[in-house]
């Protein structure tokens, strides 16, 4: 396995829409293979969306178990979420986000609190479950990714956003 | 290159904004970090701007004239020596506190003594305020070893103390 090469605004590339998956082969599940090595490889990494990597194909990576937070209350640990799609939803939740492909900014998005969400894992299979909180954010969150929208673009107000500042030794 | 911190405020109107930074767009002057806001009816600028080698204080405060007559705004310039402004203070973890209750006078400098005792630094601070309810958020900047539990006590005293709800959090993000 790989680590493949994260894209980073403002590289063009993160605004393309991805296109449904169609064919679940050998070639999917090696390159979805590549993509779970790349976000477990990645610092407080919780999620990848396939186009962050160049792939303009609608797969996504979650795993909210990755992360301790406080509103993270249930989550499902690693799943593959391929073609994913929100058929359900209810209420609200904001949580600072952070994202591979914007590594100087953190920001305060508001998304959904619950969602029903139907997709197929990396072997065509259907999936259907529903989830709240820490994992329903990550989900919306990489779901912008494959319409080409970064968090900043959910940004309402200067006050949410925030330049990391936190300088280590 | 040299930097300068650029100061401005007046009476809010529609205008001010353009009016400063069409100085600094004139002499190609790139603006590295800015804060703008509207605090009471005044309209108060914070700037940063990286200027050429050629650029004084003086020389920028004589172009600045020309607009503080115009839109009523008293503007100061000072010069940051670089290694100021790229210095790097190692800090512990970024948190956030609010603190809450009704107004009156002590709030900030008590909360803030609290912080300076500890060594934690405030890299952002505002205020709000309506007929009953007094609001402060801050960020704040933790050392590296702060006993956090030993913070938390003494924050519980001062709550009691000032009668103000106070609450503190890290700030962190996960990467998606």
């Amino acid at each position: 396995m790989k680590k493949l090469e994260i894209l980073r605004y403002p590289d063009e590339r993160l605004k393309i829409k991805s296109e449904e998956i169609e064919v679940f082969d050998k070639n999917l599940q090696e390159f979805i293979d590549n993509l779970i090595y790349t976000m477990y490889n990645s610092p407080a990494g919780v999620g990848i969306a396939a186009p962050q990597v160049n792939r303009h194909i609608r797969a996504i990576i979650v795993d909210a178990s990755n992360y301790k937070h406080k509103k993270n209350k249930i989550n499902h640990g690693l799943m593959v979420l391929c073609n994913p799609r929100i058929v359900d939803k209810d209420g609200e939740i904001i949580i600072r986000e952070g994202c591979l492909s914007v590594p100087d900014y953190t920001g305060n998005v508001k998304r959904y609190n619950w969602i029903k969400v139907e997709a197929y894992d990396q072997y065509g299979k259907l999936i259907t479950f529903d989830t709240e909180g820490f994992e329903a954010v990550v989900i919306q969150h990489e779901l912008d990714h494959l319409e080409g929208k970064l968090f900043i673009d959910r940004i309402k107000s200067p006050k949410d956003l925030f330049r990391r500042k936190v300088y280590k030794k | 290159m040299r930097y300068f911190l650029i100061t401005a405020f007046g009476e809010d109107r529609p205008g001010i904004v353009k009016a400063v930074t069409e100085v600094l767009y004139r002499h190609n002057f790139n603006i590295e970090d800015s804060t703008m806001t509207r605090i009471n009816n005044e309209f108060a600028i914070m700037l940063v701007v990286q200027a050429d080698d050629k650029a004084t204080e003086e020389n920028l405060i004589e172009e600045f004239k020309k607009i503080e007559d115009e839109y009523g705004l008293t503007i100061s310039v000072k010069e940051i020596p670089e290694e100021v402004l790229h210095r790097k203070r190692p800090i512990g973890e970024t948190y956030s506190i609010v603190v809450y209750g009704a107004d009156k006078p002590g709030i900030v400098y008590r909360v803030s003594k609290l912080l300076a005792d500890k060594e934690i630094n405030i890299s952002d601070l505002r205020t709000e305020k309506t007929k009953d309810l007094y609001v402060m958020v801050i960020e704040a900047e933790f050392p590296e070893g702060l006993d956090i539990e030993s913070f938390k006590n003494e924050l519980d005293k001062l709550k009691k103390e000032i009668n103000v709800d106070i609450s503190f959090e890290k700030i962190e993000s996960a990467e998606m």
